[in-house]
């Protein structure tokens, strides 16, 4: 939301992509794996961010040919998710996408959407397949898409595996939040190197002027001015995994378009 | 009286004329076809079932014990964090778990009973401080032990039924025919045996009770056993219905408030038409209207029932 990230935070930089950043690359998964699949309703909390979100995924919708039924908003103390699909479905969307929430949140929608007899395509934005398919069960956890990371997938890069590695080596598993945290620090490290000072000021007028950044995913850079009016985020590639019959798959690396 | 000055008058009526709009937008004005309608109605029944369930207990325990036991909530997540060891950890048999889950917490409901209740018999603060301080105990120990890793039981019975365009999960059939089955056996239990004519003697009046020669501390006893066996069920089933949490407890422990306030304190029967209205009401007004709105409007028919009826449904007039 503007009030927390914009051309009023100019110390605020954001080093993992958002819920913004994979509206446009899922959108376009859609439509290449799903080339009849043309309507989408969406799922989001009611937490004040729908304001903002809901006219930014209709324009992104429409320059994607695509159609936004409708955005569902649902109460961050809901339980029982079943009522709001229930809204959802009466919209007879073709796809549904669940923005923002948790994999608590996720798992049951889409538990209650495969309950319903809904078998399109839904796709969250950045969620933890493997919660998901916990919350969800394995029999309603198929033709779910989410960018976020295999983390024992061969096409990780070599940092999230050493991540993976030493995750499971600590905790005896390993998650994707794993590499969430790490990002930012990352990423922060390398600005502050690049200012050679810890003085706030001057490490963010590093930052923001970095070329390039190296992240988790491989190598990212700055963007963000027109989306957000300030060229302060790291735009990286992201992985897009899949579940499909209760396995978590792997599909591939998708750019993350930040303008 | 002291005259109270309205500033600015224009901004406050457009905020009461812009909140029924804000409530209701155009937008949510939603069809919904003969088949989701029927699916609202059967979603309506198998939440309220759930709800029953949660409140069956704290019900039992307010009005035995006249205890606020706001432990209920870790005692329900418990029973599910339990259940999840018995089974998925050690490989037990689910039911075989949710059962010794049952007996796991219903035992430790003796040592509630005896060491945190019995020595505030009465005092209503001291009773309410303690379930409190349970309550943070048990979650920080459970957090410590399980971490915030997500946790979910298998469904107790798989498959969808699917008829007319409606369907209803088998997992949710069975926890519904598991919570009218348990509330036709307290209800039983209460009025049919001779421990529960006692229970029901000792909510109605616990010093006539004890001049009748009736101990209060065993039916005490009892009635809490009950309770955190009953919390324990409702836990393992909802824990495999939705997710584990060491703070799954919250949301719904506040449903069973409400459901025991609504119906009437000590009437058991009562929690039965309390329950199907609160699950009515969290099961379409979702569907009405957007997000948070729909947990004002629910909360706001419950008090408005209560404004005219504040003992309850089924309560006695004090």
């Amino acid at each position: 939301m503007p009030d927390e990230y914009s051309a009023k935070t100019p110390y605020t930089f954001i080093a993992n992509d958002t819920t913004v950043d994979f509206m446009t690359p899922n959108m376009q998964y859609l439509k290449e794996a799903y080339p009849k699949v043309k309507k989408i309703t969406v799922l989001t909390p009611d937490d004040g961010a729908p304001p903002f979100l809901e006219p930014l995924f209709r324009k992104k919708a429409k320059a994607e040919g695509l159609e936004l039924l409708d955005f569902v908003l649902w109460s961050l103390d809901t339980q029982d998710f079943t009522p709001v699909t229930i809204k959802a479905m009466a919209t007879k969307p073709e796809s549904l996408f669940l923005i923002n929430g948790w994999p608590i949140h996720m798992g049951s929608m889409l538990k209650a959407a495969r309950e319903m007899g809904f078998t399109g395509p839904v796709l969250a934005c950045h969620e933890d397949p493997y919660d998901i398919r916990e919350v969800a069960g394995r029999d309603a956890s198929t033709n779910f898409y989410t960018h976020n990371i295999a983390m024992d997938a061969t096409e990780m890069t070599p940092m999230i595996k050493e991540i993976a590695k030493r995750g499971k080596a600590k905790y005896g598993r390993t998650s994707p939040t794993h590499v969430w945290g790490w990002s930012p620090s990352w990423c922060l490290v390398q600005a502050i190197e690049a200012a050679q000072s810890l003085d706030p000021t001057m490490v963010k007028n590093s930052w923001e002027k970095m070329a390039s950044i190296q992240t988790p995913y491989g190598t990212g850079k700055m963007g963000g001015k027109k989306t957000y009016g300030i060229n302060h985020s790291v735009s990286a590639p992201m992985p897009l995994v899949s579940i499909k019959d209760g396995e978590v798959v792997w599909v591939k690396w998708q750019d993350v378009p930040m303008p | 009286m002291m005259a109270i000055e309205v500033k600015n008058p224009a901004l406050w009526s457009g905020f009461f004329r812009a909140l029924p709009e804000k409530i209701l937008s155009p937008k949510d004005k939603i069809n919904l076809p003969p088949e989701l309608l029927a699916q609202v109605a059967l979603n309506a029944l198998m939440l309220s079932s759930m709800y029953i369930l949660m409140a069956l207990g704290f019900a039992i325990l307010l009005g035995v014990m006249r205890v606020l036991n706001f432990a209920h909530a870790v005692i329900y997540m418990g029973g599910g964090y339990i259940c999840y060891q018995l089974a998925i950890v050690y490989g037990l048999n689910q039911w075989l778990s949710l059962m010794l889950a049952a007996i796991i917490m219903g035992l430790f409901g003796l040592f509630l009973e005896r060491f945190c209740f019995r020595p505030f018999f009465g005092d209503v603060n001291r009773t309410l401080v303690m379930t409190l301080a349970l309550i943070v105990i048990i979650e920080s120990v459970v957090n410590i032990l399980v971490g915030t890793q997500i946790r979910s039981l298998p469904a107790f019975a798989s498959g969808i039924i699917r008829t007319g365009g409606v369907s209803l999960s088998v997992e949710r059939l069975v926890t519904f025919i598991i919570s009218a089955a348990l509330l036709l056996v307290i209800i039983f239990f209460i009025q049919k045996t001779k421990i529960g004519q006692q229970m029901l003697a000792v909510s109605q009046d616990d010093t006539g009770a004890v001049l009748q020669g009736i101990n209060i501390y065993r039916v005490s006893a009892v009635a809490t056993v009950i309770a955190c066996a009953l919390a324990a069920v409702a836990g393992s089933l909802m824990g495999a219905i939705f997710s584990l949490s060491p703070y799954m407890g919250g949301h719904m422990l506040v449903k069973a408030i409400e459901i025991v306030i609504l119906a009437g304190i000590g009437s058991i029967g009562g929690v039965l038409v309390a329950g199907l209205i609160l699950g009515t009401i969290d099961a379409t007004l979702p569907i009405l209207m957007s997000g948070s709105a729909s947990d004002v409007v629910g909360l706001g028919i419950v008090i408005l029932i209560l404004l005219f009826r504040p003992q309850g449904l089924f309560g006695h007039e004090a």
